[in-house]
């Protein structure tokens, strides 16, 4: 198609005709650039969304995935999930894993990058440190931090009495009151270098003259963090912020390895619920539907998030 | 001594005491690997290493007693791999969309984000029934895909904002002087986005190296897996190994440590203030 | 079809891509949690070896994946249509996967062989829709664990029925020294399940009576009252099994009740805890399995290949070779206690203390096949009971009344 209309316009000589041919050349260079990510990331995703999109309204319990699709079709997922108390209290958990997860990734985010971008003595060394958190894959952050904040024999409770705390041992991950606080550290701990390293080179790439000149007309440290600073880093925090609470949004692993949802569903986020569901009940049909409806979800915030982006300027 | 040199020496205080807390549980994750277990299972333990009783015998264990050499090779090569192929396909497409922005071109641009949508534990099944259709089961280059898709989203849309910030008069100029697009892309943008490209190598090295979900379903050959996956065997039904899974969590962290001391000259060679002059 | 034609499209590639095996040779899959696990690899990897030695005209493949990942490793193998044609598992996992239909009848099979009249009783809990669908490798019992100096430093003695126990656990412990009465699983983690179950059944009263959910009972709030005082308040809270055993090698706890094979583990203490810590039959009925593990045929397997794997069954449930699993991990084996030669008795004295315990012991969890097919379900509903029991100030008699009818909704019964 596309070989066919580039050869018929080579025959025509006009030069109204080469203007079209150097803009459908561009053009077909822009799709050419674009192509091999949308392939590399679309063909692996297609099929899978297609099925879970397919799985979500068969009805009945089943895992087999040659026969799922021979299951009846109907909105008894839907149904049996929206009257789920545990889907809606996974719903809010799951709020608010995220938005306290991102919010604090963030602020230390913000904070790390605007003083690694002084010229601070050692800064090559603080920088690395900075970042190693998010080296640690998260199977042993998990650990690390179940290891550290153990209620009877984790050193921060340890640390705590040394303090002279003498409330009784705190068991941060088994406490209903603290678990959900408790998961976000190592969660937080993992999302917030991303976020330094995005704003920092987002950072570096401010030109130093505008400073100089904002300077040399008197502006203030909050004046020019608001009308420099802000404006020129503002579009990479918007692309991070999302795709770290997508992230943090979808990903299991942290939360799977140390309280697995407990106690008694307190941390069980959306992302964990579609993984009992599917991995620990064999329903397959409700998993998928609240796959399905985690998808639109982050479709929603990712659209209002880029419409955000649009009006900056991103 | 004048108000900035101050505020940088608070700021210096702040960093360090941040880099302290923050980085607590990975010091005690090495003294877990150093010291015996009962030490540090203690109601009272002791913050400071008890020198007379440190022991590297893990650190040893690790290679001696688990394949631990082929795991790492295993993530270095899919790794880097992976990190090449992602780099170049996400800066060609960060480079497409900043430049050009047809509807359907902003339609793909946003569908590559929807890969991130799924949450993952629903994608295991049908890609393993891809995988094994098409024969990726145990190959590296099935991982490597499958690292790609998780990679390339964000490192495509973190370049797309470094191109932005060129402005397009550059490579009209180089083109003008005759050079094709690609090659204005190639000589007169890619040195401008240096930062940007650090940043995403670094993004992209540290997203592989630490997969687990996908390494562990689509690889199952012992010799063929990757660290992350590797390591879980030291966590088994009945105990852990603390010191062994403490000394191998420590040694997974040095090849990062490498990546970032490489490229941290890259990440702040700020901005070629020439370039940006007129803007 | 249209789902194989975009699966095709998709890549590019047909099925035929799929290495196809040489005529000759039949290729079987063997998938298990252990055979890099210590203490069970070695014997594994000998039921290999020998096996792979006499039958050169059958490969055997091996998937290998912990135990923390192996079951949803299998459901992806299961679902996508590839399961591996032996697959391990344990008896409390093993009706989630035959309800699916996923495992082969092995009545035919079984017909005529040992594995009809030697087994212990717990291979009548392999069945399914009243056939068998697996043989079990090595069967389980509760063995208490004690440290005598821990004991003997807060003046208490070895229990010997139940009372003495409870009195036991609540006087060693001392949170200022950091030394408490049990180790025990407190956090979400299914062995709070078994805690649970087990003692609602010591004290005499059971989960299930009558056909009906027992909870709300006066017998079974006041046996949760037990639990409650005798975990909540002499265990350290938020433990894992991991951080129980530890706590209990590293000598900072009086018991522990654990499977027998934690026996040889007793070895990783320091020489000096060590010899302190001792292992009898529980002093307390009834003697309660928790389940074995047993191997199974993964169904609709081809007649070649399906015959080649249940030689290998046969072969790894051989007696010599259960002899050895005793033996080396210290596990009682699937077959009753006649593994034991007269020689090894007098050798292992504390084996045959496990094998008795086992050959007595009855499952701790219901038989019904409700429960097991939906056993995930059954134990988070338990598991959120025991642990609001743990960690919360909330009534017993409400807590249970609330795991009643979640049960009751859940998993009907009738």
């Amino acid at each position: 198609m596309m070989n066919r209309s580039l050869s018929a316009t080579r025959f025509i000589a006009s030069p109204i005709a080469s203007v079209l041919d150097f803009h459908r050349r561009k053009t077909a260079l822009s799709y050419a650039l674009l192509l091999p990510a949308a392939l590399t990331v679309l063909l692996l995703i297609v099929y899978p969304l297609y099925q879970i999109f397919d799985i979500s309204f068969r009805e009945g319990k089943s895992m087999n995935f040659a026969r799922i699709g021979q299951q009846p079709f109907g909105l008894d997922n839907y149904r049996r999930v929206l009257t789920d108390p545990a889907f809606w209290r996974s719903t809010w958990v799951s709020a608010v894993y995220v938005g306290g997860t991102v919010f604090v990734s963030f602020l230390i985010g913000l904070a790390t990058s605007l003083l690694l971008n002084r010229d601070l003595p050692g800064t090559r060394l603080l920088r690395t440190l900075v970042l190693l958190p998010w080296a640690v894959p998260g199977v042993i952050v998990a650990i690390m931090f179940l290891w550290v904040m153990d209620g009877s024999y984790g050193v921060f409770n340890s640390i705590l009495r040394d303090f002279g705390w003498h409330g009784g041992d705190i068991n941060w991950f088994v406490d209903r009151r603290t678990a959900l606080g408790t998961v976000m550290l190592p969660a937080i701990w993992k999302t917030y270098p991303l976020i330094t390293l995005t704003l920092l080179a987002a950072l570096q790439s401010i030109p130093k003259e505008l400073y100089e000149a904002a300077e040399i007309d008197g502006a203030t440290s909050v004046q020019k963090f608001f009308f420099i600073t802000w404006p020129g880093i503002m579009g990479p925090a918007l692309l991070v912020v999302m795709i770290s609470a997508l992230g943090t949004f979808r990903d299991v692993d942290i939360i799977f390895a140390t309280t697995n949802g407990g106690p008694a569903g307190a941390t069980q986020t959306l992302a964990l619920y579609v993984y009992n569901e599917a991995f620990q009940y064999f329903r397959m049909g409700t998993a998928t539907a609240v796959g399905t409806m985690m998808v639109a979800i982050a479709f929603l915030g990712t659209a209002i998030m880029a419409g955000m982006a649009g009006k900056s300027k991103f | 001594m004048t108000k900035a040199k101050l505020a940088n020496l608070a700021g210096l205080l702040v960093m360090i005491a941040f880099v302290v807390i923050t980085l607590f549980p990975f010091y005690w994750m090495v003294m877990t690997a150093i010291m015996p277990t009962s030490a540090i299972l203690s109601r009272a333990p002791s913050l400071l290493p008890d020198l007379s009783r440190i022991s590297f015998t893990a650190f040893v264990s690790v290679f001696t007693k688990s394949p631990f050499l082929s795991w790492m090779l295993s993530s270095l090569i899919v790794g880097g791999a992976s990190t090449i192929l992602s780099l170049v396909v996400s800066t060609l497409a960060g480079y497409s969309l900043s430049r050009w922005n047809s509807k359907p071109q902003q339609a793909l641009g946003a569908a590559l984000l929807i890969s991130k949508l799924i949450p993952s534990s629903l994608i295991l099944i049908p890609l393993f029934i891809i995988y094994s259709t098409a024969g990726l089961i145990d190959s590296y280059l099935g991982l490597v895909l499958a690292h790609m898709t998780i990679g390339v989203p964000l490192a495509t849309w973190l370049m797309k904002g470094f191109f932005d910030r060129i402005p397009r008069e550059l490579e009209q100029a180089a083109t003008i002087d005759g050079a094709s697009q690609i090659q204005a892309l190639w000589l007169v943008v890619l040195p401008l986005v240096k930062p940007g490209l650090a940043a995403s190598t670094v993004y992209l090295m540290l997203t592989s190296w630490s997969e687990f979900i996908f390494g562990r379903t689509l690889i199952t050959e012992p010799t063929r897996q990757v660290l992350t996956v590797g390591m879980q065997s030291f966590v088994g039904e009945q105990m852990v190994d603390w010191q062994l899974l403490m000394a191998a969590g420590t040694i997974s962290i040095v090849p990062a440590i490498i990546v970032f001391v490489f490229l941290e000259p890259f990440l702040v060679s700020g901005m070629t203030k020439g370039a940006l002059a007129g803007t | 079809m249209i789902r194989n034609v975009v699966l095709a499209a998709m890549l590019g590639l047909s099925a035929t891509v799929m290495a196809q095996p040489a005529a000759a040779q039949t290729t079987i899959n063997f998938a298990s949690w252990q055979l890099e696990e210590p203490g069970n690899s070695q014997w594994w990897k000998s039921v290999l070896d020998g096996f792979r030695a006499a039958n050169p005209d059958i490969t055997v493949q091996t998937t290998y994946i912990p135990f923390a990942d192996y079951l949803n490793q299998m459901t992806v193998r299961f679902a996508s249509g590839r399961p591996p044609s032996v697959i391990q598992l344990s008896q409390q996992t093993m009706g989630a996967f035959a309800a699916q239909g996923w495992l082969a009848s092995l009545d035919d099979r079984i017909k005529g062989t040992e594995i009809a009249t030697d087994w212990a009783p717990s291979e009548s809990d392999l069945k399914w829709d009243g056939q068998e669908r697996g043989v079990l490798v090595s069967n389980s019992a509760y063995m208490l664990f004690y440290n005598q100096k821990v004991l003997a430093d807060a003046g208490v003695s070895v229990p010997t029925d139940f009372a003495s126990f409870k009195a036991d656990v609540a006087k060693i412990t001392n949170k200022q020294t950091g030394i408490f009465g049990l180790a025990a699983v407190t956090t979400e983690h299914p062995t709070v399940v078994e805690d649970f179950t087990r003692f609602l059944r010591w004290q005499g009263t059971d989960v299930i009576k009558d056909g009906k959910y027992n909870l709300t009972s006066p017998e079974a709030i006041a046996a949760i009252n037990v639990y409650r005082k005798t975990v909540g308040e002499n265990a350290p809270l938020g433990n894992n099994s991991a951080i129980a055993r530890q706590l209990f090698l590293d000598g900072k706890t009086g018991f522990i009740i654990d499977g027998p094979w934690f026996w040889s583990w007793l070895a990783k203490a320091s020489p000096e805890v060590k010899a302190n810590l001792k292992m009898i039959r529980l002093p307390f009925g009834p003697q309660l399995a928790p389940g074995g593990i047993s191997l199974h045929l993964a169904g609709g397997l081809d007649k070649q290949t399906e015959d080649a794997a249940w030689k290998f069954i046969l072969y790894a449930t051989g007696k010599q070779l259960q002899r050895d699993y005793l033996v080396e991990t210290g596990q009682p084996a699937g077959r009753a206690s006649t593994v034991l030669s007269p020689a090894d008795e007098k050798q292992y004295p504390y084996l045959l203390t496990i094998s008795q315990s086992a050959a007595d012991a009855v499952p701790v969890f219901p038989a019904d096949q409700k429960i097991k097919a939906n056993f995930a379900e059954y134990s988070s509903i338990i598991m959120k009971a025991a642990l609001r029991a743990l960690s919360t100030e909330d009534d017993t008699a409400a807590i249970l009344k609330d795991a009643q009818s979640e049960l009751e909704q859940e998993i009907p019964l009738n």
